[in-house]
């Protein structure tokens, strides 16, 4: 049996995780380290993400290794593209049901690593649970601290009021 | 409590936060501990997490919530204000709620509306603290709307006084625009009175105008394309106008404009065939930008050797066009052979997408498939639509899809009425993956099942046979017709769309699934 060529990763505290390469590839920052410095048995160092995240984001990286790789000129401004919206495939909902710590890092990750797929799940999920909450409710949900005065905010109502007719 | 945490946008970075290095040889002890206390330790327990105050992640998360969200984001705090605005903004459907941070705008009869009053200074500093954020605008009339669209005309012509004392001479209102779209509708005075919106950072203007062909009209057009062309700065790639009571003055007006537009890209005019002279279509065709990608334009000729002749100047002029769609009005049939006719105009490599509005349908049996195929060789967009009501004029049977597929091996979207009169009611043979494996065909744009003709068990038989197809992963279907009155026809459109999901579901399925291989 041929084994598929692979590579390791080291977590921000010092673990390893040998994974296929095509798997590791699902990372345009990895696909591009490996590019650069050719294959080497030496582990690509990921200062930035903790072993924990770490396995997370490669069982994502698992499941969706054969997909095929987001269109490198997707627009993100692109209203369409966006509109796409808040819908979050069956499997991707289940792995990304964690506690809001977890949710933010694996975003961080999604982003530092540049896994796109993964960084649009992350932060659909994030815009999900802000819908439909009030300013306070939202607030108090990500523990942030309200810096206007209320003057500022009714103005700020007010002179956006025309976006909660539709 | 204290709160400390991430007011301002530029205190945390992605830059990496400082870990302390291990030697080697603890890497295994400490893994466990190392990874749960590295989590805790990234920020103060009680304070916003680090990743909202990063202004790329907080604009990914608020590009997918809807537009009340965002104006409830906009009074969370400041830093999520001016993120929440920037998204909010972004994208207008209406320059109104602008213009009323000026001063409030009220009816003051049916077909009249007012300003209330002239702007302050700390007004005009609202406006400019929402307008640099729009970066397109689509002004239209939206019966919702408390300010009647008939009504406003004059708002804008009051605009250049009211904001006279505070603005810079001549500076832009929208510094960073885009795109405009405007419906001027039949209100041509109105066209002119746009100029003040138009920034040299536009990049697409479209305008939906139903000028007649009377001098007042014409001149009012006139008046803003002048104005237009008279902005050195200005380089617009896009450019679409609908009916603009073309006539052989204003050809020349526009194709003075069009050649000042050196980046333009794409154009697209829409006329009125009953009302708009064919000596000034014929002015414009020979004399098209070269540069165009983009070309969309209404065609009336008379017979179809005109229409042949002129789709080959448009080619040979515009080499570099990619995108070509035509309404070919008043053309009683158009059948395969006067595709076999353009064929060696439309084997330009460059030329990726075809739309033709035509009059009547087109029925493709598999072999006309081939026929179309060899005609239009490099296709990667096919769209053949009934002119008025736009749907899908080409039929094909959806047992032909797999000749589709091998029939232009670059398709990607196809826009077709999908019959299925025919499916078979066995499953397909199994070879049928394997003869649509390479086909990049990964998007049926519309998937018109024709509802009066089709039964309930059609539709899952229909689905049976898609499902058994495993066409790519990524093939979306998309359809019209939904919303249909009929008890019995919603309950068949609710079926074509668990069809659809059905498919969907039996794609992801038809690869090996990674989650069910243990990984060691």
């Amino acid at each position: 049996m041929s084994a598929a060529p692979q590579v390791t990763l080291e977590s921000s505290d010092g673990e390893k995780f040998k994974v296929d390469k095509e798997v590791a590839e699902r990372s345009v920052l990895i696909k591009n380290m490996i590019e650069d410095v050719g294959e080497s048995d030496n582990p690509i160092p990921l200062p930035n993400v903790n072993a924990s995240v770490l396995k997370k984001v490669l069982e994502y990286c698992e499941h969706h290794r054969g997909d095929p790789l987001p269109a490198a000129d997707a627009d993100p401004s692109n209203d369409d593209n966006r509109k796409r919206a808040t819908e979050i495939s069956d499997w991707d909902q289940k792995f990304i049901q964690v506690d809001q710590e977890m949710l933010f890092e694996i975003i961080l990750a999604a982003n530092y690593m540049d896994i796109k797929p993964l960084l649009d799940v992350g932060c659909k999920t994030v815009a999900n649970m802000i819908k439909g909450k009030t300013p306070e409710e939202i607030r108090k949900l990500f523990n942030i601290v309200n810096d206007f005065t209320p003057e500022e905010e009714a103005q700020i109502k007010k002179e956006n009021e025309w976006a909660e007719d539709r | 409590m204290s709160h400390q945490g991430g007011l301002s946008p530029l205190r945390f970075t992605t830059a990496p936060k400082p870990r302390l290095i291990r030697a080697p040889h603890l890497n295994n002890a400490l893994s466990r501990k190392g990874s749960a206390r590295a989590s805790v330790n990234s920020r103060t327990s009680g304070a916003m997490h680090d990743i909202l105050a990063i202004y790329e992640i907080l604009i990914h998360i608020l590009s997918y919530s809807e537009k009340r969200d965002l104006a409830v984001a906009a009074r969370i705090s400041r830093a999520w204000s001016g993120v929440a605005l920037d998204c909010l903004w972004r994208k207008i459907d209406s320059i109104l709620p602008l213009l009323e941070t000026l001063s409030p705008i009220v009816m003051t009869d049916e077909h009249k509306c007012n300003f209330t009053g002239k702007p302050s200074h700390s007004s005009w500093e609202r406006f400019q603290y929402y307008a640099p954020r729009v970066r397109c605008v689509n002004h239209k009339d939206y019966p919702s709307h408390a300010i009647k669209y008939g009504a406003q005309s004059r708002l804008f012509a009051e605009l250049p006084t009211l904001v006279g004392p505070y603005r810079p001479e001549n500076e832009p209102l929208l510094p960073n625009v885009q795109a405009i779209g405007w419906t001027i509708a039949e209100d041509i005075a109105l066209v002119p009175r746009i100029l003040p919106f138009i920034s040299p950072s536009l990049k697409a203007l479209t305008l939906e105008i139903y000028a007649s062909d009377s001098e007042e009209d014409g001149d009012h057009v006139r008046q803003f394309l002048d104005g237009v062309t008279a902005s050195p700065e200005l380089e617009l790639e896009s450019f679409n106008i609908d009916k603009p009571g073309i006539g052989a003055k204003f050809m020349k007006r526009l194709l003075t404009f069009l050649e000042r537009q050196q980046n333009l890209k794409v154009f697209g005019m829409r006329c009125d065939p009953y009302l708009e002279p064919r000596a000034a279509q014929g002015m414009l065709f020979p004399n098209l930008p070269t540069g165009l990608r983009e070309f969309g334009a209404d065609v009336e000729f008379d017979d179809k050797n005109e229409y042949t002749a002129l789709i080959q100047t448009i080619l040979q002029r515009l080499t570099n066009i990619r995108v070509l769609k035509l309404v070919l009005t008043s053309l009683g049939s158009w059948d395969l052979s006067d595709f076999e006719s353009l064929s060696p105009f439309l084997q330009n490599p460059n030329l990726e997408e075809l739309t033709l509005y035509v009059s009547t349908a087109i029925q493709l049996n598999t072999s006309d498939i081939h026929a179309l195929g060899k005609a239009l060789p490099h296709m990667v967009r096919l769209n053949i639509r009934l002119h008025y009501n736009a749907r899908p004029a080409l039929i094909i049977q959806v047992t032909s899809l797999m000749d589709l597929a091998k029939a232009f091996p670059d398709l990607q979207s196809l826009t077709a009425h999908i019959s299925c009169a025919e499916i078979p009611l066995a499953p397909r043979p199994r070879d049928a993956k394997a003869e649509l494996e390479g086909s990049t065909l990964s998007k049926l744009r519309v998937l018109d099942v024709g509802r009066s003709s089709l039964l309930e068990k059609d539709v899952a038989r229909m689905a049976e046979f898609l499902a058994s197809l495993r066409l790519d992963p990524l093939l979306e279907i998309e359809y019209d017709g939904k919303g249909k009155e009929s008890e019995g026809s919603v309950r068949l459109w609710r079926d074509v769309e668990a069809m659809v999901k059905l498919l969907q579901r039996s794609n992801s399925g038809g690869k090996p699934d990674p989650d069910r291989t243990p990984n060691d």
